[in-house]
């Protein structure tokens, strides 16, 4: 009686569990992502997916050896006599764990790195169709577009995050650096990120590939204002880029 | 003051070869520790020196030190761990060489200290404040003070050893054990200033 | 008269007159501490123009450090080397006097060289510790329960977040190997002591002196930077982040002298026929935590050190305009960083793999993968500390060796899983509140596990690399794993360190609601972190509002949980039942001496000797 309402209760939970991740997964593994945001985020989105699913069957598995004892090696009530089998070792299954998750570590490294050679692939400043300039300041952003002819400069403050304007579908080279401090020039939607660092000058390349504003934020922590770090990537056609790069050297 | 005999002298009756092993293994460790800060000291150095950035390894007006001149600062440290050994092997001139020691880690510790009283690569900047030019000048001050740090407590050991040398009524037999750990921790300063003269040898 | 003998009421209280020893404690200590402090303060303070950020550092750190010193010299650390110097060593009667010998309650207010009493000392601290770190936390996630940070200012929320993620990190590096690597490790291993019980005082009082100067950093305008204090913002931070650079330095000197003393004495000091193949399992894997240890802190102290110097005489480690470089202090923090995590997390798995073998009456599975799991984790873990600068644009060409290195990480994990799973499997549980722990352990260290992966990845790391995400995943291994060790560690040796059963109710009342409010805590931060919130933000977008309320919520639970516990705690130590010698029935050796354990552990006459390891449970007994 007490195996039963015991077993029960764990297939509830574990029931509940199943249904538990499999709801916060479509957030969590992305599943619930924009497809084609930028130019890298596809790869991105479906090595994170992947690797999801490779993590989730390996996550039941460990789950099921885990509940397995609780539920059908448990001690007999009233039985204080009864002892275990008192396995010392198991070589097959010591091998298993050992070569099972180097296979899986290989695999997940073939990807990564092919992946990742492509997301950081970036072209010379000199053939890149639009370069931008991204400069972070203790708390905000200053952006400069070489199709500007280098200025005005668009600063933002704490209180009026920037905007920064970029072309769908076409390449843009950001070149990022700091004056003061450590910042994080992140944009969650596109999957990307870079640190703005004093001294560095670091690069990253994409294309956007879909209309829309999307938030940008300073991930590392920089000081006082650092959660007001903020600022917006507006993704607007070709066109429209080249009458705001217009606006920009007219002001 | 009560008086022992070599099965009691210890609070809990462990033999003067287990202490005295045991005491060797702890400094070890020890030099393990110091070990990681000098590697790490050294990292920096060539860290900097290669990345150069802004071109700013080299201070501004050009003064550093001689390669030579780090040499000097830790020859001292290669005497002490020879001539310690050498005594430790021959005991009748270890009263001798324990003050040589002290003697010989005294004017390496004024030649340290005079290094860094008269380093020029320090001025004032506008606000007032001390600026040391460029990162060779940073990890040089940062490498002469670990060295002084080497001093103190090499020195304070080597005093140590002449006092007892002297005075102390001890174990025999642990006490050799004392002599040859500290010889450890003499190996350790001669080897770690070795590193550290060799780094400040590749100026530019 | 200094024979030892076992009895310790009959034996007469050592009374060494002459010396100093008796005169000094914990109160001469402060006052000396406070004198030297004061002293150097306005000493200094005559001489410099206090306007300049760079004098008013000088000041504080050398006042902080004169404190720390003062405060060894007024407890007496310094007696012992000096009486070596003048060749006069301790006689030992003094020796017995240091160890606390017949001096009831005052022992744990003096530079006492018993490891017993240390191991009380350091519980005392770690719990009080983590009762601050908590607070902060609490505070912490009050103030992001809603958008708006209405609770505190942007400048205190920083330095809430620092200084709880640094007042935790020393609490959890000290947490297992302090309390039980001190107490109880000593016993388990048959020795009488630590290796060197002075240095054993030293380690303790050095980190207590620490305390102060971490809480100063709140009189000195906190600390902007969180606990990895990056360069070159933590160069230019105001004074309170010379309290922070000063609290490491001092803990670095605690944490090396607290490693040697633990690795010397399981090398040296282990009972007769206690083979390497024979060691309890707790203390493989705290040996191995604190050996990592050892050569880790220094290049944190390194750094701190080289930060000190860029805010006092102007040197210029991080500062790029002057050669210098953040990047190096990346390198030298994580090069210490990442091992640091798993000085955290062995220990805690060590008191779990202590523990199941006795709860499930079973020998400990594939014990040599256990110790290669523990090795495996400790040796890679040196070559790993670059995925934290993955996006730091520092040479993209080694991402790939790195990613390879810290993949590789899962392998020795999974091993640690085998040896757990293998132990549980036909096992009959016995469901005590440390059995219950295991399992919390094992579902936490799989979800801490699995997401851990992902922040390996350089494609995955550019999207979740300082978000919320990254948090969630280390509190689950830090906190859902070490620390839901050490707590088993508590209930499983609270017998033997108090002679009281820990309050069997109130430790299960507090496990649920800790472990359940946990879930909900980090699952509401999974989902903010990877929907792009990033970390130590005092405010977030609204789209996060819903994600960050459960998460208060949970931290609620957990919060009260951990009050139950230190209420089970401290009322258990004083009215809890009387434990019998041996509750759970475990073979170690720490449960074949009495409560409370004499002076020397074990007569002299009955030293223990080991003829096979601790786990053969077999079919008979009890």
């Amino acid at each position: 009686m007490q195996f039963k309402r015991g077993f029960k209760l764990a297939l509830a939970l574990g029931l509940t569990t199943v249904a538990l991740t499999s709801c916060s997964t479509a957030k969590l593994n992305g599943f619930g992502y924009p497809k084609g945001v930028s130019s890298t985020s596809n790869t991105s989105l479906s090595l994170w997916q992947g690797a999801w699913i490779t993590a989730g069957v390996v996550g039941v598995f460990t789950l099921i050896l885990i509940l397995w004892p609780v539920v059908f090696h448990r001690r007999k009530k009233g039985d204080t006599t009864t002892y275990g089998k008192q396995t010392r070792y198991n070589l097959p299954a010591e091998i298993a764990y050992t070569v099972i998750p180097f296979l899986i570590v290989a695999v997940l490294f073939y990807y990564t790195a092919r992946d990742e050679s492509r997301i950081t692939k970036v072209d010379s400043v000199a053939t890149a169709p639009h370069n931008i300039h991204v400069n972070a300041i203790q708390w905000s952003w200053q952006f400069t577009y070489d199709d500007a002819a280098a200025k005005p400069t668009v600063t933002g403050t704490p209180g009026q995050p920037p905007v920064l304007v970029v072309p769908l579908g076409e390449k843009v080279l950001y070149t990022i650096n700091a004056n003061d401090v450590d910042h994080g020039f992140w944009i969650p939607a596109f999957m990307i990120q870079m640190q703005a660092l004093p001294g560095v000058t670091n690069h990253i390349e994409f294309a956007a590939t879909k209309l829309g504003t999307f938030p940008g934020r300073c991930n590392i922590l920089c000081g006082r204002d650092h959660s007001l770090m903020l600022f917006s990537v507006k993704v607007v056609t070709p066109a429209e880029y080249q009458s705001y790069i217009s606006s920009l050297k007219a002001a | 003051m009560a008086t022992h005999t070599d099965s009691q002298f210890h609070v809990h009756h462990d033999s003067p070869e287990q202490i005295g092993r045991r005491e060797r293994l702890g400094v070890r460790l020890l030099i393990v520790a110091d070990g990681a800060f000098v590697f790490g000291m050294i990292f920096s150095y060539f860290y900097l020196k290669n990345l150069n950035s802004n071109n700013g390894w080299i201070p501004v007006k050009g003064h550093t030190f001689t390669a030579i001149s780090g040499w000097w600062a830790i020859a001292p440290f290669v005497v002490v761990a020879i001539i310690h050994r050498l005594a430790v092997r021959n005991r009748s001139i270890f009263g001798l060489v324990s003050i040589l020691a002290v003697l010989i880690l005294a004017a390496g510790m004024y030649y340290q200290w005079h290094q860094m009283a008269t380093m020029k690569f320090m001025h004032t900047n506008d606000a007032g404040d001390n600026v040391f030019e460029g990162a060779y000048a940073s990890n040089w001050v940062l490498l002469a003070g670990a060295n002084m740090f080497h001093y103190i407590l090499t020195l304070f050991i080597a005093l140590g050893l002449a006092i007892r040398h002297k005075r102390a009524h001890v174990n025999a037999t642990l006490e050799t054990w004392r002599q040859r750990t500290a010889g450890s921790w003499f190996t350790w300063t001669a080897i770690s200033g070795i590193a550290l003269a060799l780094t400040t040898t590749f100026i530019r | 008269m200094t024979t030892l003998d076992h009895k310790t009421t009959t034996r007469p209280v050592p009374n060494p007159k002459k010396s100093l020893i008796t005169k000094l404690n914990m109160g001469t200590g402060i006052i000396l501490g406070v004198a030297f402090a004061f002293g150097t303060y306005y000493w200094l303070k005559s001489g410099q123009d206090m306007s300049r950020p760079n004098n008013v550092n000088k000041v504080l750190i050398v006042t902080m450090f004169m404190w720390s010193l003062g405060f060894m010299i007024g407890i007496g650390a310094f007696i012992g080397p000096f009486r070596w110097l003048i060749g006069k060593d301790l006689t030992p009667e003094e020796e017995l006097y240091l160890a606390g010998d017949g001096q009831g309650i005052k022992r744990y207010f003096k530079y006492c060289t018993d490891h017993k009493v240390v191991g009380i000392q350091y519980l005392v601290g770690v719990m009080t510790l983590l009762g601050v770190g908590g607070t902060m936390a609490m505070m912490i996630r009050t103030n992001l329960a809603m958008p708006g940070s209405k609770l505190v200012t942007p400048t205190v929320y920083n330095s809430l977040v620092g200084l709880h993620g640094i007042t935790m990190i020393i609490a959890m590096i000290i947490v297992a190997t302090g309390p039980f690597g001190n107490y109880i490790m000593p016993i388990m291993i048959g020795a009488r002591d630590m290796a060197f019980p002075r240095l054993n005082a030293l380690s303790w009082w050095v980190l207590f002196t620490a305390i102060p100067v971490l809480c100063s950093a709140w009189f000195l305008g906190g600390i902007p930077t969180g606990w990895v204090a990056y360069a070159p913002l933590s160069v230019q931070a105001g004074p309170g982040m010379n309290a922070f650079l000063c609290t490491i330095i001092i803990f670095a000197v605690s944490t090396a002298v607290a490693g040697m003393n633990i690795t010397a004495t399981v090398v040296a000091m282990r009972a007769k026929g206690m083979s390497w193949n024979r060691v309890p399992i707790f203390v493989v894997g705290a040996t191995i935590s604190v050996a990592l240890a050892i050569p880790a802190f220094p290049t944190f102290m390194l750094s701190m050190v080289q930060t000190g110097l860029d805010r006092t005489i102007g040197t210029g480690f991080y500062d790029a305009n002057m050669g210098g470089s953040g990047w190096l202090y990346a390198h030298l923090f994580w090069i210490m960083g990442h091992p640091e995590v798993y000085v955290i997390l062995i220990p805690g798995v060590a008191v779990l793999m202590e523990i199941l073998p006795v709860f499930v009456r079973k020998p400990l599975f594939s014990y040599g993968a256990a110790i290669a799991g523990f090795a495996g984790i400790a040796g890679l873990s040196a070559f790993v500390w670059a995925h934290h600068m993955y996006m730091s644009g520092w040479l993209p060409m080694f991402n790939g060796p790195f990613m390879v290195t810290t993949e590789m990480i899962s392998i020795p994990t999974g091993l640690i899983f085998l040896v757990m799973l293998g132990t549980l499997w036909q096992g009959r549980p016995w469901m005590k509140l440390p059995m219950l722990s295991v399992y919390a352990f094992l579902w936490n260290m799989l979800i801490g596990g699995i997401t851990g992966i992902y922040l390996s990845d350089v494609p995955a790391d550019n999207y979740l690399h300082g978000s919320m995400y990254v948090t969630a995943h280390f509190h689950y291994t830090l906190m859902g794993s070490a620390l839901t060790g050490a707590v088993a560690g508590l209930a499983y040796w609270f017998p033997k360190m108090t002679g009281r059963m820990l309050n069997e109710r109130a430790g299960y009342i507090s496990f649920w609601l800790v472990q359940v409010g946990f879930q909900v805590l980090f699952l509401g931060m999974f989902v903010a972190g990877s929907e792009g919130q990033p970390r130590r933000v005092a405010d977030y977008a609204h789209m996060y509002a819903h994600a960050d309320l459960i998460s208060t919520i949970g931290a609620y639970s957990v919060g009260t949980g951990f009050i139950v516990l230190l209420w089970a705690v401290v009322h258990s130590w004083r009215h809890g039942k009387i434990a019998p010698m041996n509750p759970w029935g475990a073979k170690t050796l720490e449960w074949t001496v009495p409560y409370p354990v004499p002076l020397t552990n074990f007569p002299d006459d009955a030293m223990p000797v080991v003829t096979s390891d601790f786990y053969g449970y077999g079919k008979a007994v009890k």
